[in-house]
């Protein structure tokens, strides 16, 4: 230990003696580590948010998708439509209705995609148009910041619309559109609320923003083709949510002439599957992160081998006053391995200043945990030892008559 | 030679360096045997490749023989591994050489301090020691001076307190004044000087015989072998080595064939399979004479 603090100090005194290359040495490992480190926190960031905000969701949540397993596991909306496009949706009306009186659910809620186009006055918008009914909101626990949403009884034949922030501000050209009726298909709907701002972007299964919600019954009556793209159930509190499970599935096979065209994601397997997403990207990071250490570590190899034979006569004096072998050894891979770990200090700092950038100019809010920063650095200390070891076991080897006789 | 009676520090039995193999064989030392006592100052002299160096190298332990026994107090240290010859090496010798070898980027007193960093002495201790090894060779002013920042004379005498910073107890100068003017040159010999008063033992390469005046011992070596080694009172230069060296101004062809291969081979750069061809040519003419 004591050994290795020497090795320490004489590790700094000649990384300080040569600043301005050391800098250039560490670059590698700064730019890996900041960019490592931040695309981390943002991806932890996102993840917690959508955990979150599945978390606000009652537990007794059952999603079903149209299609088999995997693919009905993708977890955005867009991608979910562009499936459902290739799929022929298997969810119908009937099945959505046919939940409802499942026993065990409180509700069943449909989310349908309807054709068309919103128009207002001149402007177009082609966001999502989505047909559901009155507890959408409450499930996917979204606020409504101004006006109300529509109820299910009477009105829910009206034409009415509640809007993303989005909607409001590129159809209608301001905040709140209350009262203001635009068209769809050439029937006229009324704004009746207009939905707070979702932050969490496009990663949750329906980006609100830039959704128009139209009762269900509405969109049935303006014609066209609806979509059935999933169908919220929710469990009655007193139902045990894999049996309700169990019983829609059998109703929803029953509708289906037998066959199981669907997929039944349980809260936590919705979360599975977007776990599975995050691992996958993570995994996708390791990889680059990999790369980019060892990128850096053969900059710090390629540099130590020059400093081993610029300062061979340094190691020529260092044996002949008494240094062993294993001394110098010491000395130089303690050497790489501050420059790495330094330059992993300094990445991790750059990183921290990164998010702090993107958390003050965009909605992301990039979470940097402390496993993150200590592995971060634990690497950066393993790429030193493992790129100093070579240049290392040189210098430990030179002959120190030959060391001496060289020029400084 | 003086001082029978005790162990000598070095006792060097038949010690040869051999370079390369087989007719690019080159015989640095043949079959050396030289004995040291503790406390003596000894002066080594001779031409370039004579085996000065190869000799100061060995006693030093920077270097193993290849035939022969080195016994260092009463230790045979001629087969020791790298490690504990570096261990040895740190504290029992001090080296001085010609370009003062002094770690740039260090001040004065931590270029003393290093050799007891490497002995494991925690850093106020080593700094204090360093402090009073410089205070010895007058330079306490100096401490955090760069060696950029001294002169010649001063880097010198730096060089000598890391010397002296394990407390060694011999000391191998090479060339300590070479790369000296006199005065600074002057001080350095009387300073080394006070150093053997104080019991060390001093062994120093020199190509000035004017400095032999320091010594009480001179031994004069030619082609890898001690051609003369006598006690000298200090502060003379005895006739002997005067007429050696005069003897060397004024060789014949032969001899200056010699010098000039051995130039050639003290060349970093020359080619290692044309000097031992020489060295063997002006070796095997020198036995024809004799």
């Amino acid at each position: 230990m004591k050994l290795l603090i020497e090795y320490y100090k004489m590790a700094l005194q000649s990384i300080r003696a040569a600043r301005f290359r050391s800098l250039l040495t560490m670059f590698g490992i700064i730019i890996g580590v900041s960019s490592v480190v931040t695309v981390i926190s943002l991806g932890e960031g996102v993840r917690q948010q959508v955990t979150t905000q599945a978390g606000e969701v009652s537990d007794s949540l059952i999603v079903v998708r149209p299609g088999r397993e995997r693919e009905a596991k993708a977890f955005s909306l867009d991608s979910l439509r562009s499936y459902v496009n290739n799929n022929t949706g298997s969810l119908s009306e009937k099945d959505w209705r046919d939940t409802q009186k499942v026993e065990g659910v409180r509700s069943s809620v449909p989310v349908g995609i309807v054709s068309g186009i919103a128009e207002y006055e001149e402007r177009e918008y082609s966001g999502s148009i989505i047909a559901s009914t009155e507890r959408l909101p409450v499930l996917l626990n979204q606020e409504v910041e101004f006006g109300e949403f529509y109820e299910d009884t009477a009105s829910s034949r009206q034409k009415t619309a509640v809007i993303g922030r989005d909607v409001a501000e590129q159809l209608f050209e301001e905040n709140v559109p209350i009262g203001k009726s635009f068209q769809i298909r050439g029937e006229k709907f009324i704004v009746i609320g207009v939905f707070a701002q979702q932050d969490s972007g496009t990663f949750a299964a329906i980006n609100v923003n830039t959704s128009i919600m139209i009762p269900f019954d509405a969109a049935r009556d303006i014609g066209g083709t609806i979509q059935l793209l999933q169908i919220y159930i929710e469990a009655a509190e007193s139902a045990d949510v894999s049996m309700v499970s169990q019983a829609v599935r059998k109703t929803l096979i029953e509708n289906h002439a037998g066959q199981e065209d669907f997929t039944l994601l349980e809260r936590e397997e919705a979360l599975e599957a977007t776990n599975a997403v995050f691992y996958q990207l993570t995994v996708f990071i390791a990889g680059v992160a990999f790369i980019s250490f060892i990128v850096g570590g053969i900059g710090i190899m390629n540099i130590m081998f020059a400093t081993v034979s610029e300062r061979t006569r340094e190691i020529g004096i260092r044996k002949a006053i008494g240094a062993t072998n294993s001394q110098i050894l010491g000395q130089f891979m303690m050497e790489a391995t501050v420059l790495s770990l330094v330059g992993g200090i300094f990445g991790i700092g750059l990183a921290l200043l990164a998010n702090g950038i993107i958390r003050v100019t965009s909605d992301l809010q990039p979470v940097t945990t402390w496993q993150v920063v200590v592995i971060a650095a634990v690497i950066s200390v393993l790429t030193g030892i493992v790129s100093g070891l070579l240049p290392a076991v040189r210098a430990a080897r030179k002959d120190p008559i030959t060391s001496l006789r060289s020029g400084i | 030679m003086a001082k029978k009676q005790q162990t000598p520090v070095i006792s060097i039995e038949d010690v040869s360096k051999v370079y390369g193999f087989g007719d690019a064989t080159t015989v640095a030392l043949d079959e050396v045997t030289l004995e040291v006592n503790k406390g003596e100052f000894i002066a080594v002299m001779g031409p370039s490749g004579s085996g000065k160096t190869t000799l100061m190298n060995i006693i030093g332990l920077l270097d193993r023989p290849s035939h022969g026994r080195y016994m260092l107090s009463g230790r045979d240290v001629s087969r020791v591994s790298k490690n504990r010859r570096a261990k040895v090496r740190r504290d029992n010798i001090g080296f001085i050489f010609q370009s003062f070898n002094l770690l740039p980027n260090m001040t004065a007193l931590e270029n003393v301090a290093l050799p007891l960093a490497y002995k494991g002495r925690t850093k106020t201790r080593r700094l204090k020691l360093a402090s009073n090894v410089l205070d010895r060779v007058g330079l306490s002013d100096r401490e955090y001076y760069l060696p950029t920042q001294l002169s010649g004379g001063q880097l010198q005498r730096v060089a000598i307190a890391r010397a002296l910073a394990n407390d060694p107890s011999i000391i191998i100068a090479d060339e300590p004044t070479g790369n000296l003017d006199s005065v600074s040159a002057r001080v350095v010999m009387e300073m080394l000087s006070d150093i053997h008063k104080t019991g060390n033992t001093v062994i120093m390469v020199t190509h000035n015989p004017s400095l032999t005046r320091y010594a009480d011992r001179i031994i004069y070596m030619l082609d890898g072998s001690i051609v003369y080694d006598e006690a000298s009172a200090v502060g003379e230069v005895p006739s002997r080595v005067q007429r050696a060296v005069n003897a060397l101004r004024q060789s014949d062809d032969d001899e200056k064939l010699a010098n000039v291969s051995a130039m050639i081979e003290t060349m970093p750069d020359s080619k290692s399979d044309d000097k031992p061809k020489k060295k063997r040519k002006y070796k095997k003419r020198k036995k024809a004479k004799k």
